[in-house]
């Protein structure tokens, strides 16, 4: 009688997760089964039923040479670049969070926040064409420069390839802020108010506070954050970089995800973007491993 | 009890939702996205056609409408075919096109919608697709259908079937799958047009404000151009005018801003081919050799920039930019004769303005024959196409004296009119209908008539075929009564500063021309590993070629080309040079035996 209804028990808990485990299997493990790709020299319109297989040699043809080494070397210095730089600053939607809840009038708090969680909701698409409006040769800032006489020709903003990782971070930042400080909000609005009030009691100014009281407690969600940030470190996505790419930028934007996306759809080279994603899905997995072993040897605490 | 009923309700609600959830997420990603929605080639019960014309149809049943999925490798333009255009095939066949642009949304569109199996209901593809696709079982056979079309199977014997023989490896039976575009009606060696594809091209007031200088060579050219944008910096309603402008839409193997400038002085790169070029002789140059004429026109691009003659827009800007430009007169240097077509107008040469053929003196033209055998694109009906005889005499149709006559020139009484002697003449509307975008009679569907024109934008027989009512070319440039209202200022002024009646001509006499047969054959598909460094070349090679345009000195300029140079090598260069080379020397030799033939 009791074993049965543990057993109807469990059984409901299976079917209360077991739409979550069919949409894992359906979005992240049926997929795997492309990595097949990787084998054959497969070239549409021929299926790969008959398509040769090749073993290895779309993984060893991205290295087969000094020219190709150079190559996937620039665009994997890329991905690092970029994605180090995220990482350098992922303190800066904290901290904004933690100033934006000092404001006091309410009004205002709510204006700043509506007004920096806005672009997270633009796509990049329309992000590029504010920027080309705004950049380009014709553009309002070369308009204004040389309106003042700053400038006699127009300055080429978007087909510069320098500083082309900072650029890129700016307009993530930009887009990203406000939403990724949601959290620390929600972090900060969890801290108990006995804390703050002990503080003031021993005297603490409010900078004090920040730092003695609210940091510590904005810890672990920092930390979790940042080591999903690390796991996720070579997928910095496409679009930006995407919508972002010339013929002047590309060896500087060029990240991996955007090569694999040139690679296949560019080039229909489809077997060497899939090699090239199947080495990417191995790298983030020991990625991953590898932080939350730091993680639990310093802190004490993983996520996995 | 009560509580088991409870809970088994409550599983099946679960059990009902997990089922939902997973059959919505499965159908997120289920294979067949059809653009707009109307599934291709379904016939759906509907209203009858307002008049079917018993004329074309051959018990063909036209009561039901159908959407034609036409997937374009010509067209810049994605969607349905609305318009004048649209409604005239709506009207004629209940026939609605939906058009799909790899111009537009990318050529993965190609390998996407092919992989899939289904390309589309009508295909107007490269040849080297075409390779591809007849052995994947993609492509409708059409030896049986077209024998019985009335206007198509008369082109058979000099045009069709010689086409689709050559492709031995994948028609060893000599059936008909394709039928090349924009095939002409000439001779497989004559040149009928009057100004050659690709040529110096400035406006004639400009370049006569400026005292018409002699032009001896490119330095020349850069010097004039320099002139005129000093003495006309500005349209007439203060837009800038800029000496070149360039961009990158249409960038395939190479550069083609540099490709095509090639040609001026005898090279061009072959349909098919990305890493040469060849002149009439038949020799045959690697782009990136030191002394290639591709890195000539580098140069020259690249001292034109240091000179501020390059518009600012061209790395930025795209081919409705540039049309927009052309359309307001922007741009003082021009190659593609059809560029000219943007300004042109009767009215205005009258005046004495508009852009004409300037030579340079040390320039030696390569120009290809008329299209006898198409134009390396072809026509040809997706295997999985619904109703394909309804396909096959929207075809037909295409190519009989009314679809040609449509498709190059409008309607009669609105855009031409009959002439006494039975010839047509363009009337005052139809001179300028393109340009000016004219609203079109209500009676034909209203909206404009630029925009209401066929945006296949390609054709299987050109209007270089000879209307058998007038007995001229469909193509209205070359009417008698065009060439007799063309007598404008501009013109007579030209001829007579040139001593020719028209640019081919001046070229000829001067021997500054190479005409060399038009070669469209079967020169092979890439194996996939061909493909994949041919694709990593050429973004390779069009990327360094904007960068050297746009370098900061020559020292750059020449760091970039050496840097090139070394490195294509390694992305696999002689391996797709072989393959170049090897289709190359095929086009030389069917050269030389066309030429023998004559």
């Amino acid at each position: 009688m009791r074993s049965q209804s543990m057993r109807s028990n469990s059984f409901r808990k299976f079917l209360y997760i077991s739409p979550f485990m069919l949409l894992l299997a359906v979005f992240a493990y049926y997929p795997l089964y492309g990595w097949v790709y990787a084998f054959f020299d497969y070239t549409p319109p021929i299926p790969l039923s008959a398509s040769e297989f090749v073993g290895f040699k779309w993984f060893h043809s991205l290295v087969e040479n000094q020219v190709k080494i150079d190559q996937l070397m620039q665009v994997i210095w890329n991905t690092f670049g970029i994605s180090g730089l995220g990482i350098l600053f992922s303190w800066l939607p904290m901290i904004f969070a933690i100033f934006l809840t000092e404001i006091k009038a309410v009004r205002f708090r709510k204006f700043i926040q509506t007004v920096t969680t806005l672009p997270n909701f633009i796509s990049w698409v329309l992000v590029y064409s504010l920027a080309f409006s705004m950049f380009s040769s014709e553009g309002m800032v070369n308009g204004f420069l040389h309106m003042t006489g700053l400038t006699d020709s127009p300055t080429m903003f978007l087909q510069s390839s320098e500083h082309v990782w900072w650029t890129m971070w700016a307009w993530a930042t930009w887009k990203t802020l406000g939403w990724s400080a949601i959290l620390y909000i929600a972090a900060i609005m969890g801290i108990d108010e006995s804390l703050y009030e002990a503080a003031y009691v021993d005297g603490a100014t409010r900078m004090q506070v920040i730092r003695h009281v609210v940091l510590p407690s904005m810890m672990p969600t920092y930390f979790v954050l940042l080591m999903l940030q690390i796991a996720s470190f070579l997928n910095n996505g496409l679009e930006q970089y995407f919508v972002f790419q010339n013929a002047f930028n590309k060896d500087t934007i060029q990240v991996l995800d955007l090569y694999v996306y040139n690679l296949a759809m560019g080039g229909g080279s489809y077997s060497v973007s899939v090699a090239i994603s199947m080495l990417k899905s191995v790298i983030s997995v020991v990625l991953l491993f590898s932080v939350n072993g730091l993680s639990k040897m310093l802190r004490g605490e993983g996520i996995v | 009890m009560k509580a088991h009923i409870k809970l088994g309700r409550k599983s099946a609600l679960l059990l009902g939702t997990t089922i939902l959830l997973v059959t919505t997420a499965l159908s997120g990603c289920s294979g067949n996205s059809n653009n707009g929605g109307a599934a291709a080639g379904t016939a759906e019960p509907g209203t009858p056609t307002e008049s079917s014309d018993p004329g074309t149809s051959k018990g063909i049943d036209h009561s039901k409408p159908l959407t034609i999925t036409v997937f374009d490798n010509a067209a810049n333009y994605q969607g349905e075919q609305t318009g004048w255009y649209g409604k005239l095939l709506k009207d004629k066949f209940n026939i609605t096109l939906n058009i799909l642009a790899p111009q537009v949304a990318g050529d993965q569109l190609y390998k996407t919608r092919s992989a899939s199996g289904d390309l589309g209901d009508l295909l107007i593809i490269e040849n080297s697709q075409l390779e591809e696709l007849i052995p994947a079982g993609m492509i409708m056979d059409l030896t049986d259908m077209i024998k019985n079309t009335e206007h198509l199977s008369q082109y058979v014997d000099n045009h069709f079937k010689p086409f689709n023989v050559a492709f031995e490896k994948q028609n060893p039976d000599g059936k008909i799958y394709a039928l090349p575009a924009f095939t002409a009606d000439t001779s497989p060696t004559t040149f009928s047009e009057e100004l050659p594809y690709s040529s110096p091209i400035m406006p004639w007031d400009y370049y006569k404000g400026i005292g018409a200088p002699k032009l001896n060579n490119l330095n020349d050219l850069m010097t004039a151009l320099k002139d005129m944008q000093a003495k006309y910096p500005k349209t007439p309603d203060g837009k800038p005018i800029v000496p070149i402008t360039l961009w990158k839409d249409w960038d395939g193997g190479s550069m083609e801003n540099v490709r095509w400038l090639s040609n001026w002085y005898g090279y061009e790169q072959p349909n098919g081919t990305t890493t040469i070029q060849l002149n009439a002789k038949g020799d045959i140059v690697p782009i990136v050799d030191d002394n290639s004429m591709y890195k000539k026109i580098l140069q020259f691009y690249y001292d034109a920039n240091k000179m501020g003659l390059v518009d600012p827009d061209s790395p930025s800007q795209d081919w409705n930019k540039v049309s927009e430009k052309l359309t307001n007169k922007q741009v003082l240097l021009l190659w593609y004769s059809w560029q000219r077509g943007f300004y042109n107008t009767i009215e205005r040469g009258n005046q004495g303005d508009g852009n004409v053929a300037v030579p340079i003196g040390d320039t030696h033209l390569i120009q290809n024959s008329d299209a006898y055998f198409g134009n390396g694109r072809v026509f040809a009906i997706g295997s999985k196409a619904k109703e394909p005889e309804r396909i096959m005499e929207l075809m037909d149709w295409m190519s009989s004296p009314e679809g040609l006559r449509y498709y190059t020139n409008g309607f009669e009484g609105f855009n031409y009119e009959k002439t006494p002697d039975g010839k047509f003449k363009l009337t005052e509307v139809g001179q300028t209908a393109f340009q000016e975008n004219t609203p079109v009679p209500a009676e034909y569907g209203g909206g404009g008539y630029q925009d209401g024109q066929s945006k296949v934008n390609s054709m299987i027989m050109s209007d270089f075929v000879t209307d058998p009512e007038t007995k001229e070319f469909y193509n209205s440039t070359y009417w008698a009564s065009t060439i007799e209202a063309n007598k404008t200022a501009l013109t007579t002024d030209w001829q007579k500063t040139y001593d020719a009646t028209t640019p081919t001509e001046y070229y000829t006499k001067n021997n500054m021309i190479d005409i060399v047969p038009n070669i469209n054959t079967s020169l092979g598909s890439d194996s996939s590993d061909v493909k994949n460094k041919r694709s990593q070349i050429s973004d390779y090679v069009k990327n360094t070629s904007w960068k050297m345009i746009f370098a900061k000195d020559q020292a750059e300029f020449d760091q970039l080309w050496t840097k090139l140079k070394s490195d294509v090598e390694g992305l696999g260069w002689n391996d797709v040079f072989a393959v170049d080379k090897e289709r190359a020397d095929k086009i030389v030799k069917m050269r030389a035996d066309a030429i023998a033939n004559k």
